[in-house]
């Protein structure tokens, strides 16, 4: 799913429940340090995909290589390297097109 | 590595990678709270589906199988001690599949599809899910074709047709597997596909027999499918549902499987186990509530499709362990009242060394003469009952000291019978030979006084002489089913020929006229029916 396509998923999900929900807890977990600057904006972007204020914790884990991995409302949206290369993998290994 | 080479292995990860896009992953995910006997406890996973698989971050999977408020209780499958309490566990929005096709042939694989006797991992066709719906009302026809189980007393008594459901229960160590076994040693050149479900079994039987089918060349048309004691429940609970899956690709593309689920009784006992740690309620012997619908489920799928849908057939051969002979318990009642028939394996009778020990009067076929050969029809109509009747005579004569020649007879008949029911473990006998023994018990062509040595040197020596010397009859017999009228006097003849040459005591056999001259008609109605 590409990153467009999930943010209108979103949009249709939660257009409901903003009303309702005024605060939601994420973490943002990066592989490298975070500026302020880039911290908030992801705070922004996930504000206006949900709809909502969001309020984020970091974390650094270093096996995600680079970029993040942000967990939020019961979902996580995996934009790092290592899930990049996990995919990768996935694909590479691969017999058929599904499998467990 | 030379330059051509790279420049080939760039070349195949580019036709891998080929349709790879830059995406960022978006998956449902929850926090595992408690790991403990297979059970995941699961705080998060709002979207989770009943039976979805759920991706585990340290690469291992579990089911979904409770679905509460706000925790998700799964069972891990595969390796349980990689699971941590703190662990992220994602959504994959699809259920357990597993892979099916030819190539899983002559090989022995676990639940999940991966194979057990090689390290490389086999390719599908494609992936089925375990839990697939029924063919519908409408997709199915009528069981008749018969499945030869190679057992001259079930052939004769209890036929088996394609597509039917057949149980198979009996105490232990009644030749419960035996049968099962020589059914799958019967389907060699048949065109039917064998998968064998081994559930809760011990690993060294589960050696033991997969050898044995390779030695006996079974092995070619042959899944194994093992989960055994030392398995986990989840993986004995899925166990069969994998093989069925199996199975269902075999029979959506027109061709006739038979599976056997060795046994059912440990499959509810470890979906009892799962049942109690998932906190489910306990009902009656503490299954759950919806054991039935267990195997109700999964022999339904047991089909033989309609000529629009392929044509194809599931048969399935359950089996059941009672307790002290038992069939009026709890699992064993459930199982009969789903399936097509049962075939009950005696322990008394395994004891006076009549074996296969089918106790005619509890076996059953639902499907009956309908999945029977013509020829075996004819020749076996009241052979249940003559047992029947036999075995009544026999309580009575223990007691009686003086009896009428009439039950004198029916006793010696009644005798010569069940000898000639006997078989030997892994020896499946020929549908051709069967027809000749039946023949020749119930036509009379046995002497009365026919000692039991000599119809043991009889059931011993006849299938090779019929084979080598009326090899064109046997072929008739074994490939048409029928026994038309020609067929019969020749059989006739042939049986008269051996008993005679034996009759003259010195073991020299003084045939009839050679094969060539064998009036065999193959296309002449049988006998009784309209031309």
């Amino acid at each position: 799913m590409s990153e467009e396509a999930a943010v209108t998923t979103l949009q249709n999900e939660h257009e409901m429940e903003q009303n309702e929900i005024l605060l939601l807890r994420g973490r943002i977990i990066s592989g490298m340090p975070l500026s302020i600057a880039a911290r908030k904006r992801i705070t922004q972007n996930f504000e206006s995909m949900l709809g909502c204020h969001v309020q984020m914790s970091t974390r650094i884990d270093k096996k995600l290589i680079a970029g993040i991995r942000v967990e939020i409302n019961g979902r996580a949206y995996d934009g790092s390297l290592l899930g990049q290369l996990t995919n990768v993998r996935k694909m590479l290994t691969r017999h058929d097109k599904e499998e467990l | 590595m030379t330059q051509t080479t790279w420049k080939t292995v760039g070349q195949n990860l580019k036709e891998r990678l080929g349709d790879y896009e830059r995406t960022v992953d978006v998956r449902s995910t929850g926090m595992v709270l408690f790991v403990g006997d297979g059970i995941l406890h699961i705080d998060g996973l709002n979207d989770c589906k009943l039976g979805e698989m759920i991706e585990l971050e340290s690469g291992g999977f579990a089911i979904a199988m409770n679905l509460e408020e706000k925790l998700v209780y799964a069972v891990a499958l595969g390796e349980e001690d990689k699971a941590t309490v703190g662990m992220h566990a994602y959504g994959t929005g699809r259920v357990l599949s597993v892979p099916c096709g030819d190539g899983l042939l002559s090989h022995v694989l676990d639940p999940l599809g991966m194979p057990l006797d090689s390290s490389d991992r086999i390719a599908g066709a494609e992936y089925r899910p375990i839990e697939m719906p029924a063919p519908p009302i409408l997709h199915r026809k009528p069981v008749s074709v018969p499945l030869q189980t190679g057992l001259l007393a079930i052939d004769a008594m209890v036929p088996i047709g394609r597509g039917q459901r057949e149980l198979i229960i009996g105490d232990r160590q009644t030749g419960k597997t035996s049968i099962a076994i020589d059914t799958i040693l019967n389907q060699k050149g048949t065109n039917v596909v064998c998968i064998y479900v081994a559930i809760g079994q011990k690993s060294s039987s589960v050696a033991q027999m997969i050898t044995h089918l390779r030695d006996a060349g079974a092995m070619e048309y042959t899944t194994v499918i093992s989960a055994t004691a030392a398995d986990s429940a989840t993986m004995q609970y899925i166990a069969p549902y994998a093989g069925c899956a199996m199975a269902e690709w075999y029979m959506n593309n027109g061709r006739d499987v038979l599976i056997v689920y060795d046994d059912l009784t440990k499959h509810a006992i470890a979906y009892r186990a799962m049942s109690l740690l998932l906190h489910r309620p306990p009902g009656r012997e503490a299954y759950p509530g919806d054991v039935f619908y267990l195997h109700s489920r999964l022999l339904e799928r047991a089909a033989c499709l309609s000529d629009d849908m392929g044509g194809g057939s599931m048969t399935a051969l359950p089996i059941i362990e009672t307790q002290a002979g038992d069939i009026s318990a709890y699992i064993p009642t459930n199982v009969i009242s789903i399936t097509d028939g049962q075939i009950y394996l005696d322990t008394e009778l395994f004891r006076e060394g009549i074996r296969p020990a089918v106790n005619g009067g509890l076996s059953v076929s639902r499907v009956g003469g309908a999945a029977q050969c013509k020829s075996i029809r004819k020749v076996a109509g009241k052979l249940r009952l003559e047992l029947a009747q036999y075995r009544e005579l026999q309580v009575f004569a223990q007691f009686a000291s003086d009896m009428d020649a009439a039950t004198q007879d029916k006793l010696l008949y009644g005798e010569k019978l069940t000898e000639l029911c006997k078989q030997r473990n892994n020896s499946p006998m020929p549908l051709a030979i069967q027809v000749a023994f039946l023949y020749a018990a119930t036509q009379g062509m046995l002497p009365k006084d026919m000692s039991m040595k000599s119809l043991i040197l009889f059931k011993e020596g006849f299938p090779d002489f019929f084979r080598i010397n009326y090899s064109k009859l046997y072929t008739a017999l074994n490939v048409s089913g029928e026994l038309s009228h020609a067929n019969e006097t020749m059989l006739r003849i042939t049986i008269e020929n051996w008993l005679n040459g034996k009759g003259k005591g010195d073991g020299d056999m003084d045939f009839d006229t050679p094969t060539a001259n064998c009036p065999i008609d193959e296309n002449h109605p049988a006998a009784g029916e309209q031309k």
